[in-house]
Order: C-alpha cells, then structure tokens, then sequence
C-alpha cells in the first residue's frame, strides 16, 4: 500500500546497523481511515513500561488498564494522509531519542522503497549519509 | 448459537461450551528479512524494523496489556537451518515491540526469506 519507509540510526546506539522501518499495510489502512487514538496514548504506555524497565521490575510489568483501554476508547483523531500517517508511525515506533533532540547530523530519513538497498552485501556496515 | 451479518465480536473472554477460556493471538506477523524487508501480512502489528542480519524489530498496533506473554515463531532460509530466537539477553518481551533475530544451525545471525510470529496472552 505505501512505498514509504524510514531509515534511522540510533544516537544511544551508533555502532549499530542503520535501521530500515518497514510500516505494515493493515495500519496504514487504518490510519489513513482515521482509527488511531492520540499519538500520547502510546507515549504514557511507553513511558510507563520504561519505567518498570529502568527499576528493575518489567518482569512483573502490567499497563494500569485506565490507560491501556484508551488506546480504544479515546476520540479518534481523523484520517491522515499517508505522509501523515508515516510522521505519526515515526512517533510511534522509533524511540524518541532519534527524532525528538537536536543531533549534530540528521538522525533519519523518510525515503521510498527503492531508495532501500535489496542487496544485502555487507549489511550490518549500513551507514545513514547525513 | 449463530451469529450472522456481523463483522466484529467484542467480548472480554471466550469460553468453549465447558467453560474453559479459549486464548488467542494478540498480534501476528508473516515476513521476509532477505532483500528489503517486507511484511507479508500481518494481525496488530505497526511496522517492522530491519536492524541489520537477521534482526527484526515488531511494533504492535497497540500495546499487548502484560509483558509475561508466550511467543513462538519460526524461520526458513534457503540455504541453512534457521530458527527464531526471542529478546536480548537478559530482556523480556516488550509491551509496544518486541526484537527478536534468526540464528542459523551454525550459530550465526541470518536472514530468513520467511519468518512468522505470533504473541498469545
């Protein structure tokens, strides 16, 4: 449905392999027929998970239902465009910490699939060019 | 009991006729790692992420309500024995995503042409 993708390098992560994010087609629909929530429900339940991770104690980890069911109880915020419904997939998907600080080069792209290498050839060496 | 001319049940639990709660996959995937990676098709999941040989990121579409949830999957290659292997070491499944990789018999990181999970809770 979308030839979008998004490439990505993590700052907390540098010697990684750039990444390549791959939106499903199924969301897209979604998206672009206006069924998602507001994009803070999912950052309070990142957060939330975050947290337990950071204190030790994900293993026991469950979301306060309050806020696990407004994922499909809150107002829906209309259908998006697909340029939209990318920006909104980046919000979601890719930790904060690439699109939401200033780096000293671009952290990521939105580019099209054939923009994408298919050969995987000295894949884990994969760079994203400022 | 029938049920017909409706496309969508919301119910809290479903119970078989002796009272035992059937349990289903909360989300699903169907992809390929080799080339671009691509999803087949695939049940409350947002995106996948490549994060390099044999490394797969899957984002749901909304969050899985606990952490202590079962995932299976399995990996094919055309060339060696692959398998599915779960988080990090020292992590647990994640509620939003989960990372997982495919390992072949050899014990290296390899690309699978079709992989498929599925989380039940």
């Amino acid at each position: 449905m979308t030839d979008y993708r998004v490439i990505f390098d993590d700052p907390d992560a540098l010697d990684e392999p750039t990444k390549v994010l791959v939106p499903s087609d199924r969301w897209m629909k979604e998206a672009m027929e206006g069924n998602l929530p507001p994009i803070t429900v999912y950052w309070d339940l990142q957060d939330d998970e975050q947290k337990a991770i950071a204190e030790g104690r994900h293993d026991k980890f469950e979301h306060d239902p309050e806020k696990y069911m407004k994922q499909f109880t809150a107002p829906r915020i209309g259908p998006l465009t697909e340029e939209e419904a990318i920006e909104y997939l980046i919000m979601k998907d890719i930790p904060r910490r690439v699109w939401s600080k200033q780096h000293n080069r671009p952290m990521f792209k939105i580019v099209t699939k054939d923009q994408v290498p298919s050969d995987r050839t000295f894949r884990n060496a994969w760079r994203l060019v400022a | 009991m029938e049920i017909s001319s409706m496309s969508t049940i919301k119910v809290d639990a479903i119970q078989n006729t002796s009272g035992v709660e059937v349990y289903t996959a909360k989300a699903w995937v169907n992809f390929n790692q080799q080339g671009t990676q691509a999803i087949r098709a695939d049940g409350n999941v947002s995106s996948i992420t490549d994060g390099g040989v044999g490394i797969t990121t899957v984002s749901y579409s909304s969050a899985l309500s606990s952490a202590n949830y079962a995932l299976s999957g399995t990996a094919t290659n055309n060339t060696a024995r692959t398998g599915m292997i779960g988080p990090r070491e020292g992590e647990t499944f994640g509620t939003t995503a989960v990372w997982v990789h495919v390992q072949n018999d050899a014990g290296t990181f390899a690309d699978s042409q079709l992989a498929s999970l599925e989380m039940i809770l």
